[in-house]
């Protein structure tokens, strides 16, 4: 006896589950790491693992937390990888140069000033960048992030004020006023 | 330009930052998913299950109708003095490098206890 949903039924549920939270995913993987490259394949890997199972008749209570957890395992997993490729520092922290096509010189400026806040990132927790991703990547509300991230609004708004000013103070003596 | 403290201005400032930022961080074009095949779902068959089934039937049958069969078969039979000489079983051939050989450990001395020497003196083992 197959107790399966038919598989059009899955195809659909699918493809509105990865328009709803692929960006979320992406967030979430790029709070982690601060590459958004390596965000786009962790979001991307995260559901075919998700079409996978999904495939396997495995069933998901609540998919928006399986796929963070996958892209969090999944984002650690390169993070460790990557330390045996290149040591402390992941690239992108070295070295702002994502592809030789983005590479006219009006675009320098900018680069500097994101590989000064992706430094600043760094040094803010990893739920604090979470919080400001969700925040200003997808626009989301403290009420969504709290949601999301399973924790208080007080306490989404008390991360998002301290890690605001902390990122503005320490742009500031960085001479970063504005992104170009 | 300054964010000193949370004032409504610096606040300003750092979230257009950081939105100009993240604007340029997220990929420009979002890949949308192409699942044109189904999911691998594994089809699960009922023809080998069926298969393996009449097999299981047909070996337990054959287990247990065979010992009556058999048994029918030489029902009235009585052994003759022939067929015991005939079963009389002599291996003719030559020895082979794999024969089974006597592995049981043989005693080094079969015979009686002999006397050994203590300063000279001879004494019996017991």
């Amino acid at each position: 006896m197959d107790s399966h949903p038919p598989r059009k039924l899955r195809h659909a549920e699918f493809e509105a589950l990865y328009r709803r939270h692929s960006r979320e995913v992406w967030a979430i993987a790029y709070a982690r790491y601060l590459n958004a490259d390596v965000a786009l394949d962790v979001a991307q890997e995260a559901f075919l693992r998700l079409w996978k199972h999904y495939g396997d008749g495995g069933e998901i209570v609540n998919p928006r937390a399986w796929l963070f957890r996958v892209a969090r395992n999944l984002v650690e997993d390169h993070a460790k990888s990557a330390f045996h490729r290149n040591g402390t520092h992941p690239p992108e922290l070295m070295n702002a140069v994502r592809a030789p096509s983005e590479l006219p010189l009006d675009g320098l400026e900018r680069r500097e000033v994101s590989v000064q806040v992706k430094q600043e990132l760094a040094e803010l927790s990893e739920r604090d960048r979470e919080i400001l991703t969700l925040r200003y990547a997808l626009e989301y509300s403290p009420n969504d992030i709290a949601a999301i991230l399973e924790t208080t609004v007080t306490a989404v708004h008390m991360r998002l004020s301290r890690a605001r000013q902390r990122l503005a103070e320490r742009l500031l003596a960085r001479g970063v006023a504005h992104y170009p | 330009m300054s964010f000193p403290r949370e004032s409504s201005k610096s606040i300003d400032d750092i979230e257009n930052l950081l939105r100009a930022f993240y604007r340029h961080e997220m990929p420009a074009s979002w890949p949308t998913p192409e699942l044109t095949s189904p999911p691998p779902v594994q089809i699960v068959s009922g023809r080998p299950l069926r298969r393996s089934r009449a097999a299981l039937a047909a070996s337990l049958l054959i287990l247990m109708a065979g010992p009556i069969f058999l048994s029918g078969k030489f029902m009235g039979y009585t052994p003759q003095n022939d067929d015991r000489e005939s079963g009389r079983f002599e291996a003719t051939g030559p020895k082979s490098r794999f024969q089974r050989q006597d592995l049981t450990p043989k005693p080094d001395w079969t015979g009686p206890p002999k006397p050994f020497r203590v300063n000279g003196d001879i004494k019996d083992k017991q």
